[in-house]
């Protein structure tokens, strides 16, 4: 048995063992939409893209006895008519589906108990498009307190379906809600005008909601003047602004400190199961392709993940606090002269931990030029894995001058944060033109935070991150390492010495002979680096460097480096070990006096200078890439980024070789 | 921008039509008109903000910031000029 509806029909629940009744959830921002579908589905629920738009659905699977439930949560918007992509995506979703698929029985209409009169606005335009449905009155809880009290049997009469309560926070009234899903039927209330909707819904608010006498009182004017007095603070054009600074230094600094120890964990553990495995497989193209390549891609993929859930987790409590909407009225003032919104501050700021947590924030960004803005400057922004390369070369441009050295470390931050704003500018007036919407946003009530949805967000965001951008991440490590470790040469001639040297010494001075292993084994990768596909192709790409003064070393550390920035210290001291005279030299030294092949410094005033400025504005991170083409939407935004971004890099790099050189430095 | 309107009135304060920036922080009112684009206007019915809806303001500051039907909603000042409301004289609610 079926129930007639719009466009299909209701499995029910002789048949819910094969076909869950499929529910789209809609609702108003800010109606805890989000936390009911957390509390009904827990942890059954994945993320999908929506077809054709960057904006992510959820889908989730709830249950009563053997009666099983479809979940689809939409993005919250006002209004099913509005020319705005939540709106499109909520209309086309009822409409057809995904994309034609999926296409929802019923719909979960989550309606604000706080506020009923304005919900039912909402509640009529969903209801006219003739789906069977349910209505979910949330936060009923905070409503009682409030003294609100519903006549639910008179409104689900005067709506023409069944209405429930229910506090997606505290789970009162999660059980019967549903139970009730098993039943949704269709309104019979006609489409009609905003103004008709808007005299309907008042005089629905009117005979079904009462207001208990003097529980408005004391109660409701103290939480306006707890308001009214944390607004005066934090929306103030200069408190409120103290504030912010204070709010995000703390949160990133949150970050830094707390995702440390994981990362470093993540790491070691990796570093550990890749020996493990190298000794266990024999030694050869299987074993090599297992410990450095799908391991260490593994790892690679991984190491982002403390960052990530941390930021989510962290920015799901401040968003639930109420004040991330505050934060984003603070922000847009000094944003909007560059054509960014105020939102765009979080993933801005959080660039500078790491870009690709912030690129994925940025879906808090409502306008979609905005967005796609925003994600294509972040990569500007100082992130923590080119601290390594700062630390380097500035080391070597500022020997023993630390304050000067403190100085650049600041220039390196403040000319990515500027290359960012003047990028921003340039898009929104070319490649992303359009009006930005001036900022109108509803400012949720202040609430203590719910730990139970910041943690469903952030496994939630964790899990896609390595589900999509981790396999992507891995694939291309793979490929990376399989360029940098083909063809398999000869070892150098130098090497095969020392290793005979070493079998004659090992008797008489085991010491000896394990300090020539070390340096033979040091050779054979610089060689065999030199030799394989990424070395090649680094001899073949040095004349595009060789304005900037680099030799084919620091081409293969420029190529090496564009997996992960950091990468460029480690293929530097590895191309900068093995010979002679260079064995006993400190680490850092050894890559500092390089020498050309016509035994010049590789490292001068001017090269360096040129490198730092090449490495602040560059591209040189190719999981960023791909976490831009699927938030952005495509590989061309990904292509313009990293031509964009390398254009602009080389040629700074070459003005300040040049500049340097012209105030008399080598 | 030009002031809109701004009718000093003598028959009393629910003639006089001001900008939502105009407006003093407490007084309630009454929304009389955007004038902004279309869809603007979408989209500040749906939240609340439609023709008569009772208002009044909360904030100015970095945004003015309206209460209506206990939802407060903050807007760029750009926008809060473009939107006029009459002051009501009983100094209800906004509901």
């Amino acid at each position: 048995m079926s129930t007639a509806i719009a466009g299909g029909s209701v499995p029910t629940a002789e048949s819910s063992l094969s076909t869950p009744i499929r529910y789209a959830l809609l609702g108003h921002p800010n109606t805890g939409r989000t936390t009911l579908f957390n509390r009904l589905c827990g942890l059954r629920t994945r993320t999908a893209n929506y077809p054709g738009t960057t904006s992510s659905i959820r889908l989730g699977v709830c249950s009563v006895g053997d009666q099983r439930f479809s979940l689809v949560d939409l993005p919250g918007t006002y209004a099913l008519d509005l020319e705005q992509p939540e709106s499109r995506i909520c209309r086309g979703y009822i409409e057809n589906g995904r994309a034609g698929r999926d296409k929802p029985d019923a719909v979960l209409i989550v309606a604000d108990g706080c506020n009923i009169g304005r919900s039912l606005v909402f509640v009529r335009e969903v209801l006219a498009t003739g789906r069977p449905a349910v209505v979910a009155l949330n936060k009923t809880d905070i409503a009682k307190r409030r003294g609100i009290v519903v006549d639910v049997g008179k409104l689900s009469r005067v709506l023409g379906c069944p209405v429930v309560e229910v506090s997606g926070r505290t789970g009162e009234g999660a059980d019967r809600l549903v139970e009730t899903l098993s039943s949704p039927r269709p309104s019979s209330l006609p489409p009609a005008s905003r103004s008709e909707m808007i005299a309907w819904a008042r005089q629905t608010a009117d005979t079904c909601v009462h207001e208990a006498a003097g529980a408005l009182g004391d109660g409701a004017a103290r939480g306006e003047g707890v308001t009214d007095r944390l607004d005066a603070v934090l929306t103030h054009p200069i408190g409120g602004v103290v504030v912010f600074c204070g709010v995000m230094t703390g949160l990133f600094m949150t970050i830094f400190s707390l995702a440390a120890l994981p990362m470093d964990l993540i790491q070691w553990v990796f570093g550990h199961v890749g020996g493990w495995v190298a000794a266990v497989l024999p030694a050869g193209a299987i074993q090599d392709l297992v410990a450095n390549g799908l391991i260490a891609g593994i790892a690679g993929t991984l190491v982002f993940l403390p960052q990530i859930c941390l930021l989510f987790f962290l920015i799901s409590l401040l968003e639930d606090s109420g004040y991330l909407a505050r934060a984003a009225l603070v922000a847009d003032r000094l944003l909007r002269r560059f054509g960014l919104p105020g939102h765009a501050f979080v993933p801005l700021l959080s660039a500078h931990a790491c870009a690709i947590p912030a690129m994925m924030s940025a879906r808090l960004i409502p306008d979609p030029r905005d967005r796609l803005a925003t994600i294509l400057v972040a990569p500007f922004m100082s992130c923590s894995a080119r601290l390594p390369v700062y630390v380097l070369l500035i080391g070597f441009l500022f020997v023993g001058r630390p304050v000067a050295a403190g100085l650049a470390f600041a220039g390196c931050y403040a000319l990515g944060a500027a290359a960012a704003v003047f990028t921003a500018l340039l898009v929104r007036r070319t490649i992303v033109r359009g009006r930005s919407a001036a900022m109108v946003i509803e400012l949720p009530r202040y609430q203590v935070p719910s730990l139970r949805t910041a943690a469903m967000v952030t496994i939630d965001r964790g899990l896609d991150f390595v589900r999509t951008a981790g396999t992507v991440i891995v694939a291309i490590c793979v490929v990376l390492w399989w360029l940098g470790a083909y063809p398999i040469t000869d070892p150098p001639q130098q090497a095969v010495e020392w290793r005979a040297e070493a079998v004659a010494v090992v008797a008489v001075d085991p010491q000896r002979a394990l300090e020539l292993e070390s340096r033979a084994d040091v050779a054979e990768s610089r060689e065999a680096l030199s030799q394989s596909f990424m070395g090649r192709i680094g001899h073949f790409v040095q004349p595009v460097f060789e304005p900037l003064g680099y030799d084919w070393r620091l081409s293969i550390g420029i190529l090496t480096s564009f997996a992960a920035r950091e990468v460029f210290v480690s293929t530097m001291l590895v191309i900068s070990s093995g010979a002679k005279d260079t064995a006993d030299t400190p680490l850092l030294d050894r890559i500092r006096t390089m020498r050309r092949d016509d035994g010049t410094p590789v490292f001068t005033t001017s090269s360096a200078a040129g490198l730092l400025v090449f490495y602040v504005l560059a591209m040189q991170c190719l999981p960023t890439l791909v976490v831009t083409r699927r938030e952005a939407g495509g590989w061309r935004w990904a292509a313009l980024q990293l031509v964009y971004m390398s254009g602009l890099a080389y040629v700074a790099a070459l003005a300040t070789r040049v500049g340097v050189q012209a105030m008399g430095f080598a | 921008m030009p002031r809109i309107v701004a009718h000093p009135s003598d028959t009393g304060p629910s003639d006089t039509i001001l900008t939502l920036s105009e407006l003093a922080v407490g007084v309630p009112a009454t929304l009389h008109r955007a004038l902004l684009p279309d869809n603007d206007v979408a989209y500040l019915a749906a939240l609340g903000l439609y023709q008569e809806c009772r208002l009044c303001v909360r904030r100015h500051g970095c945004a003015c910031i309206v209460e209506v039907d206990s939802v407060r909603v903050a807007m760029a000042g750009a926008v809060a000029r473009r939107i006029l409301v009459k002051p009501v004289a009983d100094g209800g609610g906004t509901g």
